[in-house]
């Protein structure tokens, strides 16, 4: 707990430090405005942003859009990632199929996305739960052929059906490897949330920032950003503490 | 099963192929949104054969290994600095923790008005995004060096660039090489968001353009071309990581 606190205290001094060195950067005048606006811009910037409401409206826009797809993508993941780990016919004929698939950029879906579903929420979602499917996916794989022999050898010695092998043994067995797999989706989800966003300039952050970029409002600018950062961190961190609090039994 | 020809991929491929051609092709379809397999085929031909698919490639892989070269160098950099330096990796983590989670591609209206349209601004942001996991992954190379072996360097009295240079490297450099692994395809990606969202350069430009001039086949032809290329640089990691290892198993 000492410690926690002490990181924390470690963490506030450095990112105030740095804040302390943007502003002094921008008293100096050492970059022109246009590039970066004090720091005190931006959070008039964001304040004003939320109390009138607009700014909130983004950033519930692109958190819930985010959200979405991350729990449809883990819950795709894991319920295909359970059917190829445990039936040796689907690992074998689709395991080579999704290696294919898999170096191909996330993003690169996109023009095809829009010209089978116009520039819609729709759109967005089925590029984020496509993009960000595979570390679930993979994670669960990989999770399910790790199993210790020996379990696997308990599951047949007590009969146990195929679904009770995957509920009981194969699915706890493989949580470690699942949340991790679930942390890098949330991340991939966030990303290609802002990409769609920027490309069908709807209401959320990408397009709060594209637009502030065009319009030269460099503190709007940075307000999208720091909101971005705070977004992801967030997420980032729930997901780490849900992670020991799950694993905890296994220390 | 394990033995002989696994077969099975290839008819579900197969399978796949056939239900796209028969959804689009059987009933010749003009369609301005999706084109058959044997189209896309017939438009990747032509666009290998008149150079325009090599020219965006070449445009797309140069920003994505100078970025990549860039940014891994700073990120290893900065990672080995603060695995070393126990009070620099105190001073780091807070911003680094605050700066990774937000998407680099976020940053290009800002870079596009900093350094404007065109290679500079897509390596910078290539930078901005490898810069994170490379630092965070060296680090946690470095602290899992064996320290008998730091050890010898402070018995040898090595300066530090030594002990960099002959202890450290060395052993971390399979970890490396996985890392390189790893935030090649993060570069290959945001090169590729990057020329979608707005650079007009490279593939993903090229992309988005038959996309808006309703040319599916042309646009399907570039994902396969973008999809080929990110297996190549999959695969030629995975080469180096071989080479990179099978001395050490020879040695063992």
């Amino acid at each position: 707990m000492r410690d926690l606190i002490k990181g924390f205290a470690i963490n506030t001094l450095s990112i105030g430090a740095l804040i302390v060195i943007w502003y002094g950067i921008t008293a100096a005048r050492l970059v022109p405005r246009v590039f970066l606006p004090s720091p005190a811009a931006v959070w008039h910037s964001l304040s004003t942003g939320f109390v009138s409401g607009t700014l909130l409206e983004q950033t519930g826009h692109t958190v819930i859009a985010m959200l979405a797809g991350w729990f449809l993508c883990s819950l795709l993941g894991v319920v295909l990632g359970s059917i190829i780990g445990v039936w040796p016919l689907a690992r074998l004929s689709l395991g080579p199929v999704l290696e294919i698939f898999r170096p191909m950029p996330p993003a690169a879906v996109i023009p095809v996305a829009i010209a089978i579903f116009g520039l819609s929420r729709e759109m967005s979602l089925i590029v984020v739960v496509f993009g960000a499917i595979w570390p679930a996916l993979l994670a669960t794989v990989h999770g399910f052929s790790a199993i210790e022999p020996r379990l696997k050898e308990v599951g047949a010695a007590l009969e146990v059906s195929p679904q009770a092998f995957v509920w009981k043994i194969a699915l706890p067995n493989a949580t470690p490897d699942i949340i991790a797999g679930m942390r890098l989706s949330m991340v991939i989800s966030l990303v290609l949330v802002v990409i769609t966003n920027m490309i069908t300039g709807q209401v959320g952050l990408g397009s709060l920032v594209v637009l502030a970029s065009r319009t030269f409002d460099m503190a709007g600018l940075y307000a999208g950003l720091c909101l971005l950062a705070v977004i992801g961190m967030v997420s980032n961190s729930v997901l780490q503490f849900a992670e020991r609090w799950l694993l905890s039994y296994r220390q | 099963m394990s033995k002989g020809f696994n077969y099975r991929p290839f008819v579900v491929l197969a399978v796949l192929l056939a239900g796209w051609h028969w959804a689009l092709g059987l009933h010749h379809v003009e369609s301005d949104t999706l084109a058959p397999p044997g189209k896309v085929v017939a438009e990747l031909g032509r666009l290998i054969l008149d150079g325009t698919v090599l020219v965006a490639a070449r445009q797309t892989l140069l920003a994505t290994l100078l970025g990549l070269a860039a940014g891994s160098f700073l990120g290893t950099l900065i990672g080995l600095i603060s695995g070393l330096a126990q009070p620099v990796a105190l001073a780091i983590r807070g911003p680094v923790e605050v700066l990774r989670p937000l998407p680099a591609i976020a940053l290009v209206p800002l870079m596009t008005i900093t350094f404007g349209l065109g290679l500079a601004m897509e390596v910078y942001v290539i930078i901005f995004a490898v810069i994170w996991p490379c630092i965070i992954l060296t680090q946690s190379a470095v602290r899992a060096v064996d320290p008998r072996l730091l050890e010898v360097a402070d018995v040898l009295e090595l300066s530090w660039l030594a002990r960099v240079w002959k202890i450290v490297l060395p052993s971390v450099r399979p970890r490396l090489i996985v890392m390189l692994r790893f935030v090649g395809a993060i570069a290959l990606l945001i090169a590729v968001t990057v020329e979608l969202v707005s650079n007009p350069w490279g593939l993903g430009h090229q992309m988005m353009i038959a996309e808006e001039g309703f040319h599916p086949d042309r646009m399907l032809a570039y994902l396969v071309v973008i999809t080929l290329m990110g297996w190549c640089l999959n695969w030629a990691f995975v080469a180096l990581e071989r080479h990179a290892f099978t001395p050490r198993l020879n040695a063992n």
